[in-house]
């Protein structure tokens, strides 16, 4: 039983990596993209096809494939004033109801994103540019983003209720090679 | 008279300023007016319930009751509707492309199914009066086109641009202004409504003088579902108050072109004389061509060709000669 | 008091207590904002905001500006760029208490010249100087509160996309706009720079003192260390007023051009490469769902009329001119505590304007005021989005509560900047009427 847990806890993991690796490939995009449509532009007089349209796939993609990471890191802005003094059950209590909105919000987005997503491939979505670029893509990344968060968000509720929550990760420029 | 006693949340992406929008207001006037106060709207403006790219969600779905569908930005669920909003150059008489799409809409088999797939009932349909390239400096003859920036949107435009040897950009509204001041624009290419509306007189004094055309740009339309529920004195009503607006509108579209234009230039904009108009215009690719095959290659050929003919025959017979 | 002034102000006391009871701030706004839509506007309306919104924020392309300026900023400052800088600009300004957040004061009013968004100002300082000025023994809610505030210049320094709308909105000149945000923007800009050495009088823990005394050969001998900062400015500041990129373009250049820069310095190394995406992704989300969730909120406040309603207390108040801004000013402060900028500009100023126009007061100096409220609503707690791109972008080095705190002197000066834009009209009309 342990055992699957803990290949459970490290296969989610594992998910927010790769979500996030697909958000950075999608920012690498996005500035390639810009920076060739400029130069395009001015030094060739051809822009890049569509290059807003691309942009514009690629924001949606980034914004959700970076979900599920920024909540591994804890990184959801929270006022601490008051609860950053609770301790014991009440700590807990304030613990497990983040963790279960953070569920609520993104296993919602998600089961609608995913509804989204099967009619946009359905229909063949595509967004009005010159050359036409198809939608479902981020659609669908919309729906896989919000779902990995949402298990990432119930992986660390486990943690939580059994007590095994670790405290917040190091920050990166502590830990960056 | 039997009138449902219903109030319709009417949602519209553009601001309670934007000139086209009298007809909105009109249309909800009408409508609480002659349904003797039973039928009431509530009125909700500038994206405050929804963005234009989540206005057929609203209203297919039913979060809006009626709002203004940009049919250009769904041609994958309006393959068929928003051929008048997406070619460029070929309504030089814009009122009468509304006149011909309000008709197809009502008798054409194909357009009427496309519309209950997406369970939409348009009511008021509008037209952008001819548009126009303004620019930075004067644009005389066809030569002065070669290699200009000019502001682009759509699947057809940038066709157009290309094909007089400019340079088609993707320029959003909030950087046009800013885009023409430094250069990364050299024109724009729109009616004189949104030139005004959009200050962009300010920053670009040249209009050339050739009237490109114009589109239908939206439509205000209802969730189908929620207006097959309504009594038929209701519907009757609205069907006919929308067809009642958007005949005024016709009829007040060039006035207020005048309008912006003369604001313009007393503004101190030009109306540039081009040479050899003929030429612009024959440079241009046939755009009804360009959509029917657009049309062919997503496997719906024989469909658009149909649509395609019979528009342009309703709209050639409405159009001023 | 109408039942959707109540409704409204019982949503916001929810959002309030469980914000407080630490669920995080995008969830508490977002679980209050569907609860509201769902009974407000019933559950066909809540599942269909929920599945158009998410989609629709994020494929916005004027927010693509966001990521890229941050990857920018984050690349600048892994390569050693920064650090160099400041540096160079801490030995130049070791005399004077505070130095360095009034150089960063200056620098985000220099960014503004570039920049009309108000949050790529907020995020991509926090990146560049927050790191720089902690480290330095500055005070870190103070630091971040400079840096939260000073990204508002970016919305009265031309390019400024609140004018851009404000003008369509309002059918004025937008060039006439752009016009007068100038001197309101650089009075901002002056002002800080005239209290942050007050602070450090008020409050000496806050503020270290150096007692470093650089010689004036090391002082220019340092200035080596700027120049590939100069390099980069050139590029986007030079990529846009040649007109070789639109605003929105220009982040992207920047990225890559920081980036070019790094490398050809041998300074960046895969990893870090690594980990200013990974920063620049988890920012991106962290701020997308805070956008999203007060979108929620927003249109919730729609939906009930609470926004209407609130307009229609203030428009028909009846009062005295003088009377009517205050109310007005009370108006949107409170707005702007709880709902997005952008929101409250388009909602309110089909209603206000009018009301302005009657009063017979400058339509262009009603702009700036209104710029400068709205601005101020981005700071002020609890809910200010240029708080929380600091916060979130400063990758744990401070806390929403510390911010909370450090923004305060700056909201007092502000509103003394706003009272000196009201009685003073000529500061937002002067350049309007003599330049153009
Ligand atoms: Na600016
Ligand atoms: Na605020």
């Amino acid at each position: 039983m342990r055992a699957i847990l803990l290949a459970i806890d490290t296969g989610i993991k594992w998910l927010c990596i790769a979500a996030l690796a697909v958000a950075a490939i999608f920012i690498a995009l996005m500035a390639v993209v810009g920076t060739a449509d400029v130069i395009g532009t001015s030094a060739l007089g051809h822009p890049v096809p569509s290059a807003l349209e691309i942009s514009e796939v690629a924001l949606v993609i980034v914004v959700f494939t970076g979900l599920a990471a920024a909540q591994m890191k804890g990184s959801h802005i929270t006022v601490d004033i008051l609860s950053g003094r609770f301790r014991g059950p009440l700590k807990m209590v304030s613990q497990a109801a983040s963790l279960l909105s953070a569920i609520a919000f993104f296993g919602v987005i998600a089961w609608f994103g995913w509804l989204e997503a099967l009619h946009s491939w359905e229909i063949n979505e595509y967004a009005s540019g010159g050359t036409p670029i198809p939608i479902y893509p981020g659609k669908f990344l919309l729906a896989c983003g919000c779902t990995v968060a949402a298990l990432e968000s119930l992986r660390q509720l486990l943690r939580a209720l059994t007590g095994t929550l670790p405290a917040p990760a190091p920050r990166n420029d502590e830990t960056a090679a | 008279q039997e009138f449902s006693d219903v109030t319709l949340r009417h949602a519209t992406g553009l601001p309670q300023t934007y000139p086209m929008v009298v007809t909105t207001t009109r249309f909800n006037e009408i409508v609480e007016k002659e349904s003797g106060g039973k039928v009431k709207v509530q009125m909700f403006w500038g994206g405050s319930l929804g963005g234009m790219k989540e206005a057929l969600d609203l209203v297919s779905k039913g979060a809006a009751d009626i709002s203004d569908i940009v049919p250009g930005y769904f041609i994958t669920q309006l393959p068929l509707y928003s051929m008048t909003n997406a070619i460029p150059h070929t309504f030089m008489d814009p009122a009468a492309a509304t006149i011909a799409l309000m008709d197809v809409s009502d008798s054409n088999d194909a357009q009427i199914a496309e519309y209950q797939k997406n369970n939409i009932k348009p009511l008021i349909f509008r037209a952008l009066d001819n548009f126009y390239f303004m620019c930075t400096k004067p644009v005389k003859t066809m030569a002065d086109f070669q290699g200009l920036k000019i502001k682009s949107f759509g699947n057809y435009i940038p066709k157009l641009i290309e094909a007089l040897g400019a340079t088609p950009v993707n320029v959003i509204v909030a950087d046009s202004y800013e885009a023409l001041k430094r250069g990364s624009l050299d024109c724009t290419y729109s009616s004189f409504p949104d030139m005004d509306a959009y200050k962009l007189h300010e920053v670009a004094k040249y209009i050339t003088d050739v009237p490109m055309g114009g589109i239908v740009a939206y439509s205000d339309s209802m969730n189908l579902d929620k207006f097959n529920a309504l009594t038929p004195e209701t519907q009757d009503l609205l069907v006919k108050t929308g067809r009642e607006v958007t005949l005024w509108w016709n009829e007040q579209s060039a006035a207020d072109s005048e309008r912006a234009k003369a604001a313009m230039l007393a503004n101190g904009v030009e109306m540039v004389a081009f040479d050899d108009p003929e030429a612009l215009h024959a440079a241009v690719p046939d755009m009804i061509a360009l959509w029917v095959t657009a049309m062919e290659e997503r496997g719906m050929g024989a469909e658009g060709k149909a649509y395609a003919d019979d528009l342009m025959a309703k709209y050639n017979a409405a159009a001023k000669k | 008091m109408t039942d959707a002034l109540l409704s409204g102000f019982a949503a916001i006391g929810g959002m309030i207590l469980l914000a407080a009871f630490g669920i995080p701030i995008a969830f508490s706004i977002g679980i209050v904002g569907a609860i509201g839509l769902y009974t407000t506007g019933g559950a066909t309306f809540l599942w269909v905001m929920v599945q158009s919104l998410p989609y629709s924020v994020a494929s916005e392309y004027s927010f693509a500006v966001i990521p890229m300026f941050v990857l920018m900023g984050t690349i600048a400052a892994y390569s050693g760029i920064i650090s160099e800088l400041y540096t160079a600009v801490n030995r130049w300004m070791e005399g004077v208490r505070g130095g360095l957040l009034m150089a960063t004061t200056m620098a985000s009013a220099g960014f503004a010249a570039i920049s009309g968004s108000t949050i790529v100002n907020a995020a991509m300082f926090t990146r560049i100087a927050l790191p720089e000025v902690i480290a330095r023994g500055y005070h870190k809610g103070l630091s971040a509160g400079v840096i939260a505030a000073a990204g508002t210049f970016a919305a009265l320094i031309p390019p400024s996309l609140t004018f851009v709308i404000f003008g369509i909105l309002t059918e004025q000149s937008i060039g006439k706009l752009f016009m007068a945000g100038i001197l309101p923007g650089l009075l901002t800009a002056a002002c800080y720079l005239i209290a942050i050495p007050v602070i450090a009088r008020l409050r000496p823990d806050w503020i270290p003192r150096s007692t470093a005394r650089s010689t004036l050969r090391e002082k220019v001998l340092g200035l080596r260390g700027i120049w590939p900062m100069l390099v980069l400015v050139f590029i986007v500041l030079g990529g846009i007023y040649s007109g070789i990129t639109p605003p929105t373009t220009a982040g992207a250049l920047g990225a890559t051009g920081a980036l070019a820069i790094a490398l050809l310095r041998r300074r960046i190394s895969a990893g870090k490469i690594w980990v200013s995406m990974r920063e620049t992704a988890e920012l991106t989300a962290v701020l997308f769902v805070l956008i999203i969730a007060g979108l929620l909120f927003s249109r919730f406040l729609v939906l009930s009329g609470f926004v209407s309603d609130l307009t229609a207390l203030v428009t028909g108040s009846g009062l005295s001119a003088g009377g009517f801004i205050l109310l007005m000013v009370m108006m949107y402060f409170l707005l702007g505590m709880f709902i997005d900028p952008l929101s409250m500009l388009v909602m309110t100023v089909p209603f206000v304007f009018p009301v302005i126009q009657a009063y017979g007061m400058d339509p262009i100096w009603f702009g700036v005021i209104l710029c400068k409220m709205i601005e101020i609503g981005v700071i002020t707690p609890p809910v200010g989005l240029n708080l929380f791109a600091v916060v979130s972008a400063s990758e744990g080095k401070v806390s929403i509560g510390e911010i909370y705190l450090g923004i305060l002197p700056f909201i007092l000066v502000e509103l003394l900047v706003l009272l000196l834009l009201i009685l003073v009209p000529e500061i937002s009309t002067f350049l309007p009427e003599n330049m153009m």
